[in-house]
């Protein structure tokens, strides 16, 4: 059976992911240690350490995820969140920067790691660097592979693999966007925040449409009846030799469920939901859809819930283009 | 437990001005007094005032939280000019949906049901601090009345089931009303 690891960005999300049926929950830390830094979310030390009992009391597994990158100087941060995950009794911890790496296998060597998709690591050779040096459990693949693929770094490595089941098509390098700090000078690696709300706005345009804005640079705008994607960079709609188009990524939502036996069959160790900003209803629906899906092989429909009302299997049957 | 949002979107509806504000404060008070923590995380924010724009509801509300001040919501008349950071639009089902953590803001959002208007900043927060309480209108708003609880939710329920299927005839009705003023 694969295990389902489920997002939470509140505690309040945290228990309906343990009511809902996950195996495992992700979360993170209310500062810019971790890759969804966003007003009002996360996780402070009080509230970690409560809910990982809670947790705990019922069978079910936290992760911490630190997985952005420290700017020069400012390390004891992501120290402090290592140090704080430690004491906080979290299952593992989730990595990305070498540096933060080198620090939690030397100063916590029990501590269990898992490699970030922030990491980026989409081949062995990779792969094999972090799992001798840091001694990683687990590495969570980036959206651009393959079942195959997936199948061929799992006989290679030897490695447990998590791959996402639901959420983001997640464009191109994860871990390496640089996008929307070009247009907010906030950095999604560093500082946790991609298309920081405090940049977002909606304007109205023309005949019912609206204009989503990232600072000063129109991202898209779509008529009333058009699915609203979110208001990323990478979601925006440009003009290309005279064509708007969507120039990255489809405003579409990734969706593995049908998928489940070959990813199985494959040999993936564990499935991942998105969505650490999405409400607990958000998190009460996917993670009670996927553990039935898993449990009973039915199916239920996600497609309201995944982003533009609309679904894809992303790279996994057709590979990266 | 059920919360009769279509009875209370119709009863709201009908109601003047001072008396909508008066019900709304009423229910404001219950939710602090039930979720004290919402309210000091809502005092931590930045200054915001959210326009709530109802879509089955003649009014506006004007909800104010952060800069170290007690969050209030004001009743306004569509044709006052208000100041404003967001404006949030959809229908009152929908947004008490939400407020219960019901529903999921961003599926709302992608499915248009919700549209957003200027910055977002203020509604991120705001509904981010919002999902952390496990708020009930039932528990929060109708179970002090104590004993009588059961017997008054029944009673609302039933009312609010056969509103649901009457309201379009209603609202013409009171529509037509207006217009006829």
């Amino acid at each position: 059976m694969m295990e389902l690891v489920c997002p939470a960005g509140t505690p309040a999300a945290l228990t309906a992911a343990v009511n809902a049926g996950a195996d495992t929950i992700y979360c993170g830390y209310n500062n810019c240690t971790n890759a969804r830094n966003y007003p009002g979310l996360n996780f402070s030390q009080k509230e970690m350490t409560e809910s990982i009992s809670f947790a705990h009391s019922h069978g079910v597994k936290v992760l911490i995820a630190v997985n952005t990158f420290p700017k020069a100087g400012e390390e004891k941060y992501w120290h402090q969140a290592l140090h704080d995950a430690f004491e906080a009794k979290a299952d593992a911890v989730i990595l990305a920067d070498i540096g933060v790496l080198d620090y939690a296998t030397k100063k916590f060597p029990k501590m269990r790691r898992h490699l970030s998709v922030q990491a980026s690591a989409a081949n062995d050779f990779s792969i094999a660097f972090y799992k001798e040096h840091f001694d990683i459990k687990r590495v969570v693949l980036p959206r651009i592979l393959s079942i195959e693929e997936i199948k061929s770094l799992i006989d290679k490595t030897g490695l447990e693999t998590e791959v996402f089941a639901f959420g983001s098509v997640g464009p191109m390098s994860e871990g390496r966007c640089f996008l929307s700090s070009y247009i907010t000078g906030l950095s999604p690696t560093s500082e946790g925040v991609c298309a920081p709300a405090s940049h977002v706005s909606y304007k109205p345009y023309d005949n019912d449409t609206i204009k989503s804005c990232l600072g000063d640079v129109t991202l898209n705008h779509f008529s009333k009846d058009e699915a609203a994607p979110y208001p990323t960079p990478c979601k925006g709609r440009y003009k290309v030799n005279s064509k708007s188009l969507y120039l990255f990524e489809d405003p579409v939502g990734l969706n593995a469920m049908d998928i489940l036996s070959q990813l199985r069959d494959a040999g993936v160790t564990a499935l991942k939901i998105e969505g650490r900003q999405r409400s607990k209803a958000y998190v009460a629906q996917t993670v009670a859809a996927f553990r039935k899906a898993l449990d009973s092989s039915s199916h239920k429909s996600l497609a309201r819930a995944a982003e533009g009302g609309s679904e894809t299997f992303g790279a996994y049957k057709a590979g990266w283009k | 437990m059920f919360f009769p949002s279509s009875l209370a979107t119709a009863f709201l509806k009908f109601m003047p001005v001072p008396l909508v504000q008066a019900v709304t404060d009423l229910a404001l008070l219950h939710i602090k007094n039930k979720h004290p923590s919402l309210f000091s995380n809502l005092k931590a924010l930045p200054k915001s005032q959210i326009l709530i724009e109802l879509s089955d509801f003649p009014f506006f509300m004007l909800f104010s939280f952060g800069n170290k001040a007690d969050a209030s919501i004001d009743i306004l008349d569509p044709l006052d000019s208000m100041g404003y950071t967001t404006k949030i639009k959809g229908s009152l089902e929908t947004l008490l949906l939400m407020l219960e953590g019901k529903t999921d803001g961003d599926e709302e959002f992608f499915s248009r049901s919700i549209q957003i208007f200027g910055n977002t900043s203020s509604i991120v927060s705001f509904r981010n601090v919002l999902d952390r309480e496990a708020i009930s209108l039932y528990d929060d708003i109708v179970a002090p009345l104590g004993a009588f609880a059961p017997f008054v939710i029944s009673a609302l329920n039933i009312a609010d089931s056969s509103f649901s299927k009457l309201s379009p005839m209603f609202v013409s009705s009171w529509n037509d009303l207006r217009k006829s003023k």
